[in-house]
């Protein structure tokens, strides 16, 4: 399990603690106990416990999700091989950013 | 140094290094379990099944063994658009109908069975080429065996078998995990009675969909290859095959399309690095090799960080397109995957703060921790 103070990455997003949750944000509903933080094509999903988060996201962007950790959890990556470390988040806002690549019309989201 | 408590209801502190050396023989087994190649036994899962339904507080189901997790997928749909229907159409009729469901089910099994089979028998005396997509057969005559049944609606449930599959020895981690408990630290719970059944569906059992009427259950494949860190793989064909031919390949773990073990040429240097699915274009890289993909495609370095995790930035020549760069970076889980960024991106550090979304690299802070 790994800590951190203001910046971290696990596989393909980036996240920085920020002091308060942007406006004109809107709820994300947690699946199955879960908030999926970093959807995976193959199920590979980075999640955290829906007790302890609630989620966030821009209503115009499929890039940035925001989190509100209440109590300290892990974001965790459910892959049984190859899997990014687990790394605990104590309680505060955060700003995740998914990773994109180019193509000659823009970008788009890495699938995995 | 937590105190260790072994009662027959409560266990905790730790595990002491017997116990290990127990665990490590116990997780061995489950391992082996769950790489069985060896056909299943009727007389050992049908009981385990009527077991589990009968603590669930359900009726005896008729338990199907199909040779696949394909064939068991559209089996499901068909028979459960089958029970659906007669159920809509009259409760009054149902024991009427049973008789006939019971055959469609069974006619379901035999024909996608069938079909399967005989394609796995062609597929002996076929050349390379055709092996390569005896897949994409396999799924049609199996989808088309379940239309025949049941309609689109049979097709829409059998798309829908994730909502009510259980993995049976393909979960074997979780079993491996609740029985050491049981079997090395001595928890006895009551629920250990219920779970008995659980336990050997998933020692003599391969995928199964559950129903209240049917259980459709999965043989074992009779092949599974797989590298050193027991992860589906295999270099020269498919990493899973049924005995009805159907199969999977992988290569390290990842899920790739039977082509491109079957037949390499058709991956080449632009088809990988132009693939869509991340992990799939990691997996087709390694498979040509980075040294081949920077040769056939040109490959210039337009600047290298120090830092692996930062990544080198390459333009690279893709014929009808022309020149594209991409950043050649490591993931945390030290993987090297190929990234196509903006042909504005001058060094590799600008090029991967563009992947997070900065589009001003003053504004990137490298993360303090990249798992």
């Amino acid at each position: 399990m790994r800590t951190f103070n203001n910046i971290c990455a696990q596989g393909d997003v980036y996240i920085r603690k920020i002091d308060k949750m942007p406006e004109g944000v809107t709820p994300v509903e947690p699946i199955k106990g879960k908030v999926v933080v970093a959807h995976s094509e193959t199920g590979h999903n980075h999640v955290m416990l829906a007790e302890r988060v609630k989620q966030y996201r821009l209503p115009d962007s499929i890039m940035d999700i925001f989190l509100e950790v209440e109590t300290a959890t892990a974001l965790e990556h459910l892959r049984p091989h190859d899997t990014h470390e687990s790394i605990m988040f104590e309680p505060g806002f955060y700003h995740v950013r998914r990773q994109r690549e180019y193509t000659p019309e823009g970008f788009r989201r890495i699938e995995d | 140094m937590p105190t260790i408590t072994r009662t027959p209801s409560k266990v905790t502190g730790g595990i002491t290094p017997q116990e290990k050396q127990l665990m490590d023989k116990h997780s061995a087994l489950w391992i082996e379990r769950a790489f069985r190649t060896t056909p299943i036994e009727p007389d050992k899962i049908i009981p385990a099944i009527e077991g589990l339904y009968a603590v669930a507080g359900l009726k005896k189901p008729r338990v199907v063994i199909v040779p696949s997790p394909l064939v068991m997928a559209f089996c499901y749909g068909a028979s459960a658009a089958i029970w659906y229907n007669n159920a809509a159409t009259s409760n009054a009729t149902l024991n009427a109908t049973r008789n006939a469901t019971r055959n469609a089910t069974l006619n379901a099994t035999r024909n996608a069975t069938r079909n399967a089979t005989d394609i796995a028998t062609l597929n002996a005396t076929e050349n390379a080429t055709e092996n390569a997509t005896s897949n994409a057969t396999h799924e049609k005559d199996s989808a088309k065996a379940c239309a025949d049944l049941s309609g689109e609606f049979g097709l829409a449930c059998a798309q829908r078998w994730t909502g009510v599959y259980q993995g049976g020895n393909m979960w074997a981690g979780y079993e491996s995990y609740i029985t050491a408990f049981r079997d090395i630290l001595g928890l006895r719970l009551k629920e250990h009675v219920a779970y008995d059944h659980w336990e050997q569906a998933a020692i003599h059992g391969g995928f199964r969909v559950m129903h209240p009427e049917f259980c459709i259950v999965s043989d074992f494949p009779e092949t599974l290859k797989i590298d050193d860190q027991n992860r589906p793989h295999c270099e020269t064909g498919p990493s899973h095959r049924w005995r009805d031919g159907w199969a999977l390949y992988h290569w390290h773990g990842t899920q790739i399309p039977a082509e491109w073990i079957e037949d390499k040429s058709s991956l080449t240097a632009q088809t990988a690095l132009a693939w869509s699915n991340i992990e799939q274009r990691r997996a087709a890289c390694e498979i040509i090799g980075w040294t081949n993909i920077l040769r056939e495609l040109e490959a210039k370095t337009i600047d290298k960080d120090e830092d692996p995790e930062i990544g080198e930035l390459v333009e690279v020549t893709i014929s009808e397109i022309g020149r594209e760069k991409f950043l050649r970076v490591m993931c945390g889980t030290k993987r090297e995957f190929a990234l196509p960024v903006p042909p504005t991106m001058l060094t590799a550090l600008q090029a991967n703060a563009w992947t997070f979304g900065f589009d001003d690299v003053r504004q990137f802070v490298k993360p303090e921790v990249r798992t």
